[in-house]
């Protein structure tokens, strides 16, 4: 079980994830794949072979107004290669998780259109680094509505036109509000796509009523032996956060605190929660974990450190060349 | 954190060197001998005395535009037969230099290659000693960042479910207190 951190990094300053400027300062790729040259070099460093890409990792180079933008890949084909090449050295998985605006079972054409450009971008970005079919993309269904029959018949009817280089990257995650792990599963028997357990996307939305060994070997068994079943864990936030709203007195925007709503993540994660998770895998196979902590890579080290002393059991299943847990102490 | 704008400062210890940046718009880094991070978006330049001018100072910087791997070779043509030809590059393409409007003099006379900072470091630094970082501010994250909600909550009301609650008048030496209703 490789546990696996979502694209930002806190622990070194100075990472980016991929080129953040805006587009009149020209960002690209290129500048991008620099970036995650120097992830890589930190992910070495602090034991972590399992990363989620940043989705914006080719700024606008779908952006349908934004032409100028989307030639990006075909300029970098090198720098792809030997960014992949990298990867594949220090046995790095890497995964996307689609942008929200990615809804293959939208009922608007223009939403299904622009999901599908996005899609055949991550997946060249994933080709030209010459990944393998554990690198995945993660999307969700999106459009559901008050008729997710149709949502499901428009989003296997979508994923059947896709090319094949696209449907071989794609699993599907369920949904805190809206496609249960159910509703995903009928998608996986109608078109084979794999599925990403979401430890708490199945807390706030589980109206079959699984247990969570059942509901986790459900997920496990819809993918095909030879790859790596891929699982979302994240703790509930439950302290107080800040939010910026318009003031309706005075029409300014103000500060405010705020309880937090169900499915917000925590900045760290609860070390006895994630061990039930484990411990509650069926055991028939391995799996990754990508740990969706707003801490991202400090949540990580904490985790490994918080297993390794109070649940051995747990961390022992956990790879690790060394101790980097104390990197922090 | 992520309102710092990556910079990375790098040495310019030749006249050529320095005309590439100017007339071609780029600058080349060792893909064997980069520094971590080399990612940045913008680069400044150390001159040595041999450029000519602003001897053991930084004046200016120019925006990234593209970072390409490209063999010594690749890269310059003239020199294919140089004993590292086979050596992998970044060529690092550039907008437009802006000169600062005082150079950052190095006191020291100190002797480097690169030194990843900030944009912002670059525009307030009075000595080139002053751009390096240390690792100080994770170790400070990393220490607060489990308060930081709290730390935060000194000026701001809360709400919940659209009502409105105001903050305790907070006592000296407390931080976080809250009455609520």
């Amino acid at each position: 079980m490789r546990l696996g951190l979502p694209t930002r990094i806190l622990g070194r300053r100075g990472l980016r994830a991929y080129d953040t400027r805006r587009p009149t300062s020209a960002p690209h790729l290129s500048v991008s794949l620099a970036h995650l040259r120097d992830v890589f070099a930190y992910l070495a460093a602090i034991d972590v072979t399992f990363y989620r890409l940043a989705s914006d990792l080719a700024p606008f180079a779908t952006h349908p107004e934004l032409p100028d933008f989307h030639d990006q890949l075909d300029q970098c084909a090198a720098e792809l290669d030997s960014v992949g090449a990298l990867a594949r050295k220090q046995g790095i998985r890497l995964t996307f998780h689609a942008p929200l605006h990615v809804q293959l079972g939208s009922a608007e054409s223009a939403v299904a259109q622009r999901s599908r450009a996005e899609l055949e971008l991550l997946t060249a970005l994933l080709d030209g680094m010459g990944l393998d079919e554990d690198c995945v993309i993660v999307v969700h269904v999106g459009g559901m509505g008050a008729a997710p029959d149709s949502a499901i018949s428009r989003w296997t009817a979508a994923f059947d036109r896709l090319p094949d280089t696209v449907r071989r990257r794609l699993a599907l995650e369920h949904e805190d509000d809206g496609a249960s792990l159910g509703v995903v599963l009928r998608i996986h028997a109608a078109c084979g796509v794999p599925l990403v357990f979401d430890y708490l996307h199945y807390r706030l939305n589980n109206p079959e009523r699984w247990s969570l060994p059942e509901a986790m070997a459900v997920a496990l068994a819809t993918w095909p032996y030879g790859r790596t079943p891929k699982m979302h864990f994240s703790s509930p936030r439950t302290e107080l956060r800040a939010v910026e709203r318009n003031d309706p007195e005075t029409g300014r925007r103000r500060w405010s605190l705020t309880a937090p709503r169900p499915g917000h993540h925590a900045d760290f994660l609860n070390p006895w929660e994630f061990g039930g998770f484990a411990e509650a895998a069926p055991g028939v196979r391995d799996f990754d974990v990508m740990l969706e902590a707003k801490a991202s890579d400090l949540a990580l080290l904490r985790l490994r450190g918080d297993l390794e002393r109070y649940m051995p059991e747990v961390a022992a299943w956990i790879p690790s060349r060394s101790r980097p847990s104390e990197v922090l102490e | 954190m992520t309102s710092l704008t990556p910079a990375l400062v790098v040495v310019v210890n030749n006249q050529r060197d320095w005309q590439r940046v100017c007339d071609e718009g780029w600058y080349r880094i060792p893909l064997k001998h980069a520094p971590y991070p080399v990612a940045a978006e913008y680069l400044a330049f150390y001159f040595t005395r041999r450029v000519g001018v602003h001897a053991w100072q930084v004046p200016c910087y120019a925006p990234v535009r593209r970072y390409t791997l490209l063999q010594r070779r690749g890269l310059l043509p003239d020199e294919a037969d140089h004993p590292r030809a086979d050596d992998w590059y970044y060529k690092v393409e550039l907008g437009a230099t802006e000169q600062l409007p005082t150079p950052i003099t190095s006191r020291q006379l100190r002797r480097i290659s690169f030194i990843p900072t900030t944009l912002e470091r670059i525009h307030s630094a009075d000595d080139v000693a002053e751009l390096w970082q240390t690792d100080e501010e994770r170790s400070v994250l990393w220490q607060h960042f489990p308060n930081l909600a709290l730390k935060t909550t000194k000026r701001l009301s809360i709400e919940e479910r659209g009502v409105r609650y105001q903050p305790l008048r907070e006592p000296r030496g407390l931080h976080g207190s809250f009455w609520w209703g």
